[in-house]
């Protein structure tokens, strides 16, 4: 101390009034930043900032509406998309007793409810005590503002003169209902999704449901202002169907067309591409209607199915024959040439089999027997000519019986009778005659898209595909094609060379509503009895069909055609064959398919120029 | 209190020079405390604002993203084949039929190849990559420097 003292002295200068000044300013600058710098370490270390810290972990959910997925026809046209709706909920916590009559009048007369049903609804809950009621899930965009408007419409002063509002306790909540711009078209495809429900029903909207579900999400918020939770992984898929629209609208339309000519019970139309098994269009008629819920219900009530033309299986008949010569081509049983001697009657265990016309035909060529339709002759093919384990092993491989795996919900199997097929008591069921009927098409249930499969098979090469209806998925900006496996090769290639020839040949002699001038086709109608309870088979309703394609030489669409129960007449060449016609007319000219003579002359241009 | 009066004593006896010193250091370290405080207040900051702003960007989105689609919902209703049919009428067309169609020959136009089909064959079974795409680098090692193979 003595010597600082000593240095202290070296050149000690007095401290003056200014300097203090100085001193003070200086110390309450000094104490004021290190106020600052201490605020700063607190917010930054202190509680506050742990809090902050902590709250990283913590967040709350938030209901958000999540679209459902949408769904395009092949060329991105909207089938199936998402309209703005609200739902409506009331805090019945802000609500007067005294007000819920005129309130429940007010929404009512907005929503189309019925005023009483609501009034009692909202009277019970409030006395029950019960917070919230939801009204309805489904407010348009114009029901909320007229609804707003009426909140502001209403006032009045209470007591304690308080400005009351009844409705602004009426909560909106943004979500999303199904948009069919495009009406009805392809209805039996899409599907549909329930009011208040999240899940689909029938057709895409079911097969697809997981890829497609939307509704209301509970999303996650932090309660950190810097953490921000992912919401892109959850995004629903938007489905590209092989569906064109054009053409669903003309199937639709000629369905509908058909159904009033001959007034039918209703009609299905599908056309397919043979080699890949898409889908280019499938309309029934009546078809869903999807914008009343009711008049939907009442509609699956009544087909007991959304989709007939994969639901609904049905003795196919002479279209059958195809697939029956097809077998016996393919193990070499028969020939195009091989004769049969018509006698106009054929009996097998003791079942007599009849021709349509129960007339005698005498000696036909195989070509001959599809030609005139013969019942007897495919009759003999499939019970004399096709050993009873080889008809059956193909039967299974076309997949009769068994789904063909279509991407759309609630397919029905089908079925026939086979060897093995059993009574509750284990009994046989099966006879020769079976074998021998279904040779023609009876006694065996099959659904429209099953045998489009089996004509695809004749016209592609041998090839079964496997029916579907979506092209690919988008989802997250990326698109996945669909490619289904194919189903393996039931018929060898020089087989359905041979009966595609066959049925070009048979198809003018068979019936010429068929055929369109300029274009070749190949086919084969089909005109089955239905069976009655007790009755046995009907001569008068009849299933009619009609399975073809074209170009008959180069397949580009098989088209397939069923009526059920004309009433105008009951053949297929009268009824179904014309259908036929018609779409291959109108298929041609959306899908731009030249004329044959057009199409061979370009072809053969292209051929010179070295440019096929 | 003498300790405050001895220190109080001392520092009016420095010098000028020492005392600017200490002063100069004092300040220094209450600054470069503050500073460290200031980033760290900044940046907490900074994180704050633009995580908020990201949140409302996402928010944003989201809202786009369904605004989107009611958009497209309604322009599907103004391009429906209803309403295109409609529109078409009103301005006196009518439906095309398969005799209005006519072809022209077109010198070296080739006609169009139809869609590619796929094969009918069985799917291909994929080969299995080459060995030197598989081989780790232990075996590698082994087999080719170690004890490479006497022929090849």
């Amino acid at each position: 101390m003595t010597n600082m003292a000593a240095d202290f002295r070296e050149d000690t200068v007095p401290i003056t009034q200014a300097t203090w000044r100085y001193i003070v300013v200086a110390g309450v600058l000094f104490a004021l930043a290190a106020v600052v710098v201490a605020r700063m370490a607190l917010l930054a270390f202190g509680p506050e900032g742990k809090l902050i810290l902590q709250s990283e972990n913590a967040y709350y959910l938030k209901p958000s509406p999540k679209p459902r997925g949408l769904i395009y026809d092949r060329s991105g046209h909207l089938l199936a998309g998402d309209r703005e709706v609200y739902e409506l909920d009331i805090n019945l916590n802000e609500v007067a007793p005294t007000d819920i009559p005129r309130m429940a009048q007010e929404i009512a007369a907005v929503l189309s409810l019925d005023t009483k049903v609501l009034r009692k609804r909202l009277l019970e809950a409030k006395s029950e005590g019960v917070p919230s009621v939801m009204l309805s899930k489904e407010v348009t965009k114009s029901q909320k503002a007229a609804l707003e408007r009426r909140a502001d419409e209403w006032v009045y002063k209470d007591k304690n003169g308080k400005e009351v509002k009844p409705l602004s306790a009426l909560n909106f909540v943004l979500t999303t209902a199904r948009l069919y711009p495009e009406g009805d078209l392809a209805s039996n495809v899409l599907g549909f999704v329930p009011p208040l429900a999240e899940r689909g029903y029938g057709g895409v909207e079911q097969f697809y449901d997981a890829l497609l579900r939307g509704g209301v999400e509970m999303q996650k918020h932090s309660y950190a202002p810097w953490v921000v939770f992912p919401t892109e992984g959850s995004q629903p898929a938007s489905l590209y169907l092989t569906i064109d629209r054009n053409l669903q609208r003309a199937a639709e339309e000629e369905a509908a067309a058909a159904v009033q000519k001959t007034k039918a019970e209703f009609a299905v139309i599908i056309v397919a591409d043979p080699y890949t098994g898409a889908i280019l269009a499938m309309a029934t008629s009546p078809h869903p209607p999807l914008g009343d819920y009711d008049k939907l219900m009442a509609y699956i009530k009544k087909w007991n199915a959304f989709n007939l033309a994969i639901e609904k299986p049905y003795e196919p008949g002479s279209v059958f024959k195809t697939i029956t010569m097809a077998i016996a081509l393919d193990i070499g049983a028969v020939k195009p040439d091989t004769e049969f001697d018509d006698t106009g009657i054929y009996t097998v265990s003791g079942a007599r089999i009849y021709n349509w016309n129960r007339g005698a035909w005498g000696k036909q060529t195989m070509v001959g027997c599809l030609a005139y339709s013969l019942n007897t002759c495919l009759a003999w093919v499939a019970h004399e000519k096709i050993p009873q384990n080889t008809f059956y092993r193909y039967l299974n491989a076309f997949g009769f019986g068994d789904l063909t795996g279509i991407d759309l919900g609630g397919e029905a199997p089908g079925g026939a009778m086979t060897p093995t097929t059993r009574d509750s008591y284990g009994r046989p069921l099966w006879s020769p005659a079976d074998q021998a009927s279904q040779g023609f098409g009876q006694a065996i249930m099959v659904t429209p898209v099953q045998m489009v499969a089996a004509i695809s098979a004749i016209a592609n090469g041998g090839y079964l595909v496997t029916p579907h209806v979506l092209a690919y998925e988008s989802m997250g900006g990326r698109r996945f094609a669909y490619h289904p496996e194919g189903r393996g090769q039931v018929l060898s290639p020089s087989t359905t060379a041979t009966l595609r020839k066959m049925l070009t040949e048979s198809l003018p002699v068979e019936t010429k509503t068929a055929l369109v001038p300029g274009y070749s086709v190949a086919g084969k109608t089909g005109t089955a009895e239905i069976a009655l309870p007790d009755v046995g088979y009907s001569t008068n309703l009849t299933n009619a069909s009609f399975a073809g394609w074209f170009p008959a030489d180069k397949p580009r669409y098989v088209i397939y055609v069923w009526l059920s129960k004309p009433k105008t007449s009951p053949w297929a060449s009268v009824v179904a064959a014309p259908v036929f016609a018609e779409m291959v007319k109108r298929t041609a000219l959306i899908e731009n398919v030249p004329p044959d003579d057009v199409r061979k002359r370009f072809e053969g241009v292209s051929q010179v120029t070295g440019k096929k | 209190m003498d300790t405050v009066r001895v220190l109080n004593q001392t520092y009016k006896e420095l010098p000028w020079r020492k005392r600017i010193r200490y002063i100069a250091t004092a300040l220094a370290f209450v600054l470069a405390v503050g500073a460290f405080f200031f980033l760290e207040v900044h940046f907490s900051n900074r994180a704050i604002l633009l995580g908020r702003q990201a949140q409302r960007l996402q928010a944003e989105i989201q809202n786009n993203r369904l605004e989107i689609i009611i958009l497209q919902g309604q322009l599907a209703e103004q391009t429906s084949l209803k309403h295109l049919r409609k529109v078409a009428k009103r301005l006196g067309y009518r439906p095309l039929t398969l005799q209005d169609v006519h072809y022209a020959p077109v010198p070296a136009w080739a006609l169009a190849e139809d869609s590619p089909r796929p094969t009918l064959q069985a799917p291909v079974v994929p080969t299995p990559l080459p060995r030197k795409y598989t081989i780790s680098l232990a075996e590698w090692l082994s087999e080719e420097v170690l004890y490479p193979r006497a022929t090849r």
